[in-house]
């Protein structure tokens, strides 16, 4: 069985679409970068926080803890933004990946059902490490503009690309195991983009009533996660669950293949 | 004896479900369909006589009772048929039956041409077929007949060994009906192209294939009727221009139904022979 890199990276391509229908994207990492720089200052007589000149209050008390407090906060703004606006296109876009109108022009052409999934694989873990890299960016400029620590600020990029890699997982192996029409995909797309965000209280459920480690397992993802402890421990698991679907929904794909004419002219 | 590339034994399917269909005789009942590399097969039936359910059964989107298979292994929807040239009916619903959406048209014939090497070809068909006037389009927003052309050319530009027609000219003008039927002949007469033309029109069917079955009451039948061999010829040439194996009564009346009122025919003259049969 040979995995072709050239037809992989052209479906992959395929799926990606044109770099110009992801410019909301850029502008609004271009926007947060800004506004979480320039606005944003520490009042020494006050000992708060400013944005654009005016001290805010409720966001700790030493110069660090108030600065993180509020640029984790803008990044849960851009992780909100982002869920909504483009994590839910892609996840629509995926699960309409596997429909008829969307499979059929591809199995009649010479590719094999494990180069699509994994080119599928490659678009949701490409979208995923894309955003990673625009987060990083930010939380890199942040923390030298600020001079505050990078850990404390990288947790919700961390807790987006997670996001981004299990919800693509859901609905590869949703697919996987079901027989969808049409009309359920939309529902697929919803499902799997608030499936990570609603783990956190089931979490917080069971961590209350069982007395285990084990718990630091359970996977989930939030934005405005300020409170919560272990949180990369468990956005980690859950985009290592989320890239482990991604891979398997590949693998399944080995069951079926490219037939072709035994001999010929 | 070569492989089949489509072999359809004992198929019973219905639409209806298994619990519900006691009584009720199902859609389509074909005890035997076997086509051969070369062979051209030609299926005719009435609206809602199953015609389109058969290839559906021979993508993989419907699964029957029985045995289907394309090259030799049994039809699962999740194989990939590279040499299996498919044109359907797109106006169901924008992109349903195999087109993608949210994407140009410009952008799925790279990633087609790329993927399948079919630089020299593709030039022929595209210019035929007049992409030009709808290449930066979303496929979404194209038109029947531009969607159909569309189709032609993922079918045809690949040169297939099987080629999956159903109601395939339908919306299209005349200068493209002329350019898909000259190209089929062609692929036809390079290649051993296995061709299942699904149609209602009787010429049509006749003039691009041999063996031509009815499809009656879900079953398929030979037609025993007395047919006749004829070559038409047009001044200019247009669609209707060629030669037609067993074609019928009806067949005849849309050839000369098409050559009435076709406004460039000027002349024309028709050859024929009587085959074996009855009186139709």
């Amino acid at each position: 069985m040979i995995m072709r890199l050239q037809v992989i990276a052209i479906l992959a391509k395929h799926y990606f679409g044109k770099v110009s229908q992801h410019i909301g994207l850029l502008g609004l990492f271009l926007v947060g970068i800004l506004l979480s720089t320039l606005p944003v200052g520490w009042d020494q007589h006050s000992s708060n926080v400013t944005f654009f000149g005016f001290p805010l209050e409720l966001y700790g008390h030493s110069r660090e803890e108030s600065l993180s407090a509020l640029l984790n906060e803008f990044f849960s703004w851009a992780w909100i933004i982002v869920a909504l606006f483009y994590l839910s296109k892609l996840l629509k876009r995926l699960s309409e990946s596997f429909s008829v109108n969307e499979m059929l022009w591809l199995r009649l052409i010479p590719c094999s059902p494990y180069e699509v999934a994994v080119a599928r694989a490659c678009w949701v873990i490409g979208s995923a490490l894309a955003l990673g890299t625009l987060g990083a960016i930010w939380v890199l400029t942040c923390s030298v503009f600020h001079q505050v620590g990078f850990d404390g600020l990288f947790v919700n990029v961390e807790g987006l690309v997670s996001h981004v890699l299990l919800s693509g997982g859901i609905v590869v192996a949703l697919n996987l195991v079901i027989e969808i029409g049409e009309s359920e995909q939309n529902s697929i797309s919803v499902i799997s983009l608030l499936t990570p965000m609603i783990l956190t209280p089931i979490y917080l459920g069971i961590n209350k009533l069982a007395d285990t480690n084990y718990t630091l397992f359970f996977p989930y993802t939030i934005p405005f996660n300020r409170g919560l402890q272990n949180t990369i421990f468990h956005f980690g698991v859950t985009a290592l669950i989320g890239t482990f679907l991604l891979c398997l929904h590949a693998v399944a794909k080995f069951r079926f293949s490219h037939v072709r004419v035994a001999i010929e002219d | 004896m070569d492989q089949p590339l489509l072999e359809l034994k004992d198929i019973v399917f219905s639409y209806t479900p298994t619990t519900q269909r006691s009584e009720e005789k199902p859609l389509l009942n074909i005890e035997k369909l076997i086509l051969h590399p070369g062979e051209k097969v030609g299926i005719i039936g009435d609206n809602g006589s199953g015609k389109s359910t058969i290839v559906r059964i021979i993508l993989g989107l419907q699964i029957p009772a029985g045995k289907v298979s394309l090259f030799g292994k049994k039809v699962l929807w999740g194989n990939h048929y590279s040499q299996l040239g498919y044109i359907g009916d797109p106006s169901l619903c924008a992109g349903y039956t195999g087109l993608p959406t949210n994407i140009s048209v410009k952008q799925v014939l790279n990633s087609f041409k790329t993927i399948c090497g079919v630089e020299e070809n593709a030039v022929d068909i595209e210019e035929s077929l007049g992409f030009d006037k709808f290449l930066e389009k979303d496929i979404k927003y194209l038109s029947n007949g531009e969607r159909k052309k569309l189709m032609i050319f993922l079918a045809l530009a690949k040169c297939p060994k099987l080629l999956i027609a159903d109601e395939a000219t339908d919306g299209l003008d005349e200068k493209s009906k002329l350019f898909v039927i000259d190209k089929i002949e062609e692929i036809s007469k390079k290649s051993r192209l296995g061709v299942l033309w699904i149609s209602h029109q009787h010429d049509e069917v006749a003039r691009l294939t041999d063996t031509v079955y009815q499809l009656i009451e879900g079953k398929l039948k030979s037609p025993t009727r007395k047919r006749f061999d004829c070559k038409v010829i047009t001044s200019p040439d247009a669609s209707v221009c060629g030669s037609y194996s067993n074609l019928s009564s009806k067949g005849w009346s849309e050839v000369m139904a098409k050559i009435y009122t076709s406004p460039i025919i000027s002349n024309f003259e028709v050859k024929g022979k009587r085959m074996q049969g009855e009186d139709e």
